[in-house]
């Protein structure tokens, strides 16, 4: 890198994309020699800040993403919030990803705290790539650097991807009960949502299958299959995954966020339509934490291992 | 043979009529008219939805219920840029689980809008379209929205200010006239009667009357029963009602690129769905003087509730009060009135503190 | 010798009934506050009773009479009130009739909940709870069933906890699932209680508060403003001061009488509603099948007023029974 050039930190939310797309961006930026500098993972004081700093219809894992926001001011030069409309006219983000930049923006206006974004909207002709080129060029670099550490940080997140799915074939060839567990990869990921809910089964001597943990490409195709009209990427890929494995589990969980848009009419969908395995709807609430989960969780286990005629 | 389609379209505000006209005129099919929308369809509605999708899906949900039971054995649905683009899939497979039979012709199969998806839309309606009717067919219709919307506008600015009450027959007679309205004729005649009646109207109006702004979530801003009639509400206080969302502004005449650069200070790219018309619609509003804002939306929809931090920032700097509403199968005519009649008094006595 | 001039206001609420009457001076003369025990109309007759008591009938005379609270209408109807206003409006007159710096006006009552702003004296933005009732009154009352306390020591216990528990307090169900848990966990009562107060404020800044810039002084009223617990909870979440008026319970009145004192209406009020029966009526339209449920009011046996119908087939109805 230049000598002149002034290095720059960009604060990256550990929150919302960051667990489908974070591998991209922290490579993308150390391929260009930027340094990244994460938020901590949620916790209470995290998701009280969101809470007081969101509109209170939000969802909650934008809650929660407000809060690392809050978390990063002032200990980086800009704050990176991308922002993902579409990879393809049938391939779109829930609106809220496309406002998460300027709703952000909004909501912390008097801070002097900078933000850095970029655009993805291959239906108005902007591709991933694209815009991180663009970005990179925006913090300036060259294009041709840019577009290399793109292609760079593809491979990575696609190699991490791929890890995943080995791993979980590996653990589904193993002897014992099931459970398919389906929700977006920043609830399940989440220390302070989903983990609770993930350890509990590890507790409970479970193998837990995720439907995210899918080849990308098969899930799509899946999808659209169970249901044709479904363009939302993020949805695809679980409603995909969720088809891809299901045979596999003794069991599924259906996790949201209240009140997750797409979630709401593709876990609907799911529950009416599959008859041949039995489904548990969680829907996780702003400040509601784990309180009653766990005994729903007990009494899930038990019905399939009942059902299954093994030991309760 | 499917030539005797009975067809319906869920009910949303008054523009069933144009959706008739095209049915009948453009796709010589039937057209099944379901009744106005009432408690009984958000009930219907509610009670076989999933609980947190948006109150929109709901009620069109109870009236699709309530066009199978008036007879109509093919329901058509359209689709959106939001959750709308979904509606069509699961409103089909949940009126499959109650075990009605019909045709459901889901047009977001063909939504991307290239000329290949609508001729394929034409054929799943009526595979024997007549190709030039259907063209002419359309053109008149549009005639039809773009009046329906200018007559519409027109009322609710007058409406408040007539002491005969003789606008709301008029606005009346012309709705019906286009319910049955059979040629362009028809509707140009009527259009041109509403349209000289309003204007002749004598109106008592004071020389700077309250001004509102009312705009927010596509589906309710514009449906009056599922807002509650807010418009009607607030012209019986004597306000003038103003109201730039509409099919014709929206979809007929767009003009995206233009307000996202004009709003481009608050908010760089489109947040979604109709934020960016709605955003510069409130900007606009606020420019131009108005005592207050309204913004409409249903429980949970998503872009409407994004937009609500960039709306609250200008109404700060343009200091401009904005009233929100968010609606669900719950929400109360009482609750609504009591949050009407306060802001009312507020913009009421902040103009006469200012002057 | 003549009377001087006096004004009554009503605010009769989902839980309790007030009323005052004021002189050309905003003085108080009587003031009274009951129960309203789902019974407007009982309420309304009980109250004025009680005002007359108190009320100097030789020196004064009520010439104007507002009403406002959830049953204005009714209790408008009832004692032919000159002025029927909401009861944010009253609130904000009533208050600011009072304290003329004040910027921010909190109040929680029994289902509702507002916030007004003020600036030079004139209430400038508001907001209203929009969904449910949580962080109100009524949740207040229930958990206090639960833990089995009166609803008015609830502050006190409050006030003992070092450690208020966090209570979910997004809607009721969700809380009240969260605070059996707590219970069952064996948090501390008084902790639990504690946080229990801290739930409703920082919902209540949450929801109705939320994107509005709350600056001092700030004034706190409805039923709640009576537990200690909430107010130091709204102490310590906006880092200020609350001032709470002794009187803060009857601002809505107040705002109800001063109203009726400002319009150019005239109309002797003589307590004369104590001995008249009046009788409401539901009766369904059923003339679509929204079925609009009207409330007919009658008094002494002859319907004065109905509302409750969406559209004019209902007022037709009405119109034809009161010719008949």
């Amino acid at each position: 890198m230049d000598a002149e050039r002034k290095p720059i930190t960009v604060g990256i939310p550990r929150a919302m994309l960051y667990y489908q797309y974070g591998t991209i961006w922290k490579a993308f930026f150390e391929a260009l020699g930027v340094k990244t500098v994460l938020s901590p993972p949620t916790n209470r004081e995290i998701l009280e800040e969101g809470i007081r700093l969101s509109v209170d219809e939000t969802c909650l894992s934008a809650k929660v993403f407000m809060g690392h926001v809050h978390a990063l001011i002032g200990k980086c030069d800009y704050i990176f919030i991308p922002r993902y409309s579409s990879f393809r006219h049938d391939e779109v983000f829930c609106t809220r990803f496309e406002g998460l930049y300027d709703q952000t923006r909004n909501i912390f206006r008097t801070s002097p705290q900078r933000f850095l974004s970029c655009n993805i909207d291959a239906k108005n002709h902007q591709s991933e790539g694209d815009a991180f080129q663009a970005l990179g060029v925006s913090l300036g670099f060259s294009a041709k650097e840019s577009r290399q550490a793109y292609r760079q940080a593809l491979k990575k997140q696609q190699a991490e991807q791929k890890a995943a799915v080995r791993n979980q074939e590996a653990a589904a060839k193993k002897d014992g009960l099931k459970i398919l567990i389906v929700g977006h990869p920043y609830l399940l990921s989440d220390p302070y949502l989903g983990k609770p809910i993930l350890d509990f089964f590890r507790e409970s001597g479970t193998i837990l299958l995720r439907a995210d943990h899918t080849n990308r490409d098969r899930a799509k195709t899946a999808c659209m299959e169970f249901s044709p009209t479904c363009r939302w990427i993020m949805s695809k890929e679980l409603v995909g995954g969720a088809m891809l494995w299901k045979d596999r589990a003794d069991g599924m969980i259906l996790l949201s966020a209240f009140p997750c848009g797409p979630d709401s009419m593709t876990n609907e969908l799911m529950t009416r339509k599959l008859k041949d395995i039995p489904v548990l709807n969680l829907v996780l609430d702003a400040q509601s934490g784990t309180a009653g989960i766990e005994t729903r969780l007990e009494s899930f286990l038990d019905i399939i291992r009942f059902k299954k005629g093994s030991p309760v | 043979m499917k030539q005797s389609r009975k067809i319906a379209l869920p009910r949303y505000a008054e523009y069933n009529c144009a959706m008739k006209y095209v049915v009948e005129q453009g796709f010589e099919s039937k057209c099944i008219l379901p009744p106005p929308l009432t408690k009984r369809t958000e009930e219907l509605g509610a009670k076989n939805s999933p609980d947190f999708v948006c109150t929109p899906f709901k009620t069109t949900l109870g009236s699709m219920i309530e066009a199978l039971e008036a007879g109509a054995d093919t329901i058509l649905m359209v689709y959106g840029i939001c959750r709308l683009n979904y509606f069509a899939e699961l409103q089909e497979q949940i009126l499959r689980d109650l075990g009605y039979q019909f045709d459901f012709i889901n047009l977001s199969q063909f939504n991307t809008g290239k000329k290949k998806d609508f001729l394929r839309a034409v054929k799943a309606i009526n595979p024997n379209t007549n190709a030039a009717k259907l063209t002419k067919a359309f053109a008149e219709t549009v005639r039809m929205v773009e009046h329906l919307d200018e007559i519409t506008g027109k009322y609710y600015q007058v409406c408040g200010f007539d002491p005969t009450r003789e606008s709301r027959l008029i606005y009346r007679k012309f709705l019906s006239d286009m319910y049955a309205a059979q040629t362009l004729a028809d509707i140009e005649e009527s259009y041109r009667t509403a349209r000289r009646s309003l204007a002749g109207l004598p109106l008592q109006k004071p020389a700077d009357p309250l001004r509102v702004g009312i705009l927010g979530e596509f589906y309710t801003v514009m449906d009056a029963f599922s807002n509650l009639e807010v418009e009607q509400k607030l012209a019986d206080m004597g306000v003038e009602v103003h109201r730039w969302m509409n099919v014709t502004n929206s979809m007929l005449r767009p003009g995206g690129k233009n307000h996202q650069i004009q709003i481009m200070e608050r908010c760089e790219y489109s947040m979604g769905a109709n934020s960016t018309t709605d955003i510069w619609q409130a900007q606009t509003f606020a420019q131009m003087g108005f005592d207050g804002l309204i913004h409409i939306k249903s429980a949970s929809c998503t872009p409407e509730t994004d937009i609500m931090p960039v709306l609250a920032n200008l109404s700060q700097d343009y200091k401009i009060p904005i009233l929100y509403l968010t609606y669900d199968s719950q929400t109360s005519d009482v609750g609504l009135m009591t949050r009407l009649e306060a802001y009312y008094d507020m913009i009421e006595i902040r103009k006469k503190a200012a002057v | 010798m003549t009377k001087e001039n006096a004004f009554l206001g009503i605010d009769v609420g989902s839980i309790s009934t007030k009323g005052v009457i004021i002189n050309e001076n905003n003085q108080i003369l009587s003031s009274e506050y009951i129960w309203t025990e789902g019974s407007p109309i009982s309420a309304v007759k009980r109250l004025v009773g009680l005002l007359e008591d108190q009320f100097d009938r030789g020196c004064y005379q009520i010439v104007g009479t507002g009403t406002t609270g959830s049953a204005r209408r009714l209790a408008g109807v009832i004692v032919g009130a000159t002025v029927v206003k909401n009861e944010i409006t009253a609130h904000a007159i009533g208050t600011t009739t009072f304290y003329p710096d004040v910027r921010t006006i909190l109040e929680i009552g029994g289902q509702d909940s507002k916030i007004i702003l003020v600036e030079n004296g004139v209430a400038v933005d508001y907001a209203m709870n929009t969904l449910c009732a949580a962080g109100t009154g009524a949740f207040l009352s229930s958990q206090a069933r639960r833990l089995g306390i009166e609803v008015d020591e609830m502050g006190e216990y409050a006030l003992r906890s070092g450690h208020p528990t966090p209570i979910a307090a997004r809607c009721t169900v969700f809380a009240e699932s969260d605070l059996v848990h707590k219970i069952q966990m064996g948090h501390p009562r008084e902790d639990i209680i504690a946080g229990v107060c801290r739930a409703v404020a920082s919902n209540y800044l949450n929801n109705v508060g939320k994107g509005k810039k709350i600056t001092s002084p700030v004034v706190f009223q409805g039923g709640v403003s009576k537990n200690i617990g909430v107010v130091k909870a709204f102490e310590d979440l906006l880092h200020c001061p609350i001032l709470v008026d002794e009187n803060g319970h009857l601002m809505g009145a107040m705002g109800a009488a001063i109203l009726a004192k400002r319009s150019v209406k005239r109309d002797v009020f003589d307590f004369s509603v104590e001995n008249t029966e009046f009788v409401t009526r539901e009766a369904s339209c059923g003339r679509c099948s929204n079925n609009c449920e009207m409330i007919c009011v009658y008094r002494n046996g002859q319907l004065i007023d109905s509302w409750g119908n969406r559209c004019e087939r209902g007022a037709v109805s009405i119109s034809k029974s009161i010719a008949g």
